[in-house]
């Protein structure tokens, strides 16, 4: 599948995502590659025939993300709240688990380049880190408090206000699509 | 995985930053002085 016509948009897009979070404030990408997030633009490359090992490759002609394959840098329109039904989903975690005991944090991303925008999400080419959410527990708020000083990003402890600030407007993506 | 059908392809291009010029500052260059003209020395 391809697209005729790409369109180009001026600004960037933003959308909800999962990162791992290390106890010094570093994130990674927590199911391909784990990749670390750098401060600012992290330009995607392509993991998929050595997902486990870093640097990425580039073999795709025309970069990341490439259309026929999965990758890129994730993110949803929507807060997950968990598993629905028997569509097993692993970005489906409710974002009130964020900074508890599985390691990961919730937050806000945004992106620019090359963008594929899908009906629950997009995978782009270029993205940072823009917000994180705390979550409730004393570990995770430390955790996330060490992301958000390292990536320079406000840490929110209470998720409405996250979405409230950050949260992307999907329906300029979704709502007028093809 | 998953972020669903595959919908649009886009070209998300950042805001470029604007130029910053202050200004007392000229933004195009003063004219040149024409090269004083040299005379012949006598030997």
């Amino acid at each position: 599948m391809t697209f005729d016509r790409i369109e180009c948009v001026i600004g960037e897009i933003r959308g909800f995502r999962w990162w791992h979070v290390t106890p010094r404030g570093w994130l990674r990408s927590p199911w391909h590659g784990m990749g670390r997030w750098e401060v600012g633009d992290n330009i995607a490359g392509c993991v998929r025939p050595n997902r486990c090992y870093q640097p990425p490759l580039d073999h795709h002609a025309e970069g990341s993300p490439d259309i026929h394959c999965a990758c890129g840098f994730y993110a949803l329109h929507d807060v997950p709240t968990g598993p629905h039904g028997n569509v097993y989903n692993v970005w489906e975690i409710a974002a009130a688990t964020s900074g508890t005991s599985q390691g990961l944090v919730f937050g806000v991303a945004a992106a620019h380049g090359h963008i594929l925008v899908g009906t629950t999400g997009w995978r782009a080419e270029v993205a940072r880190v823009v917000a994180l959410y705390a979550g409730l527990e004393v570990r995770g708020t430390r955790r996330a408090n060490a992301a958000g000083r390292r990536y320079d990003v406000p840490v929110y402890g209470n998720l409405h206000a996250l979405v409230a600030e950050w949260g992307p407007e999907s329906e300029d993506l979704v709502g007028t699509a093809p | 995985m998953n972020i669903g059908r595959i919908i649009r392809e886009i070209e998300v291009l950042p805001e470029e930053e604007p130029l910053q010029v202050p200004e007392d500052q000229p933004t195009t260059p003063e004219p040149t002085q024409p090269e004083p003209v040299r005379r012949p020395v006598p030997a």
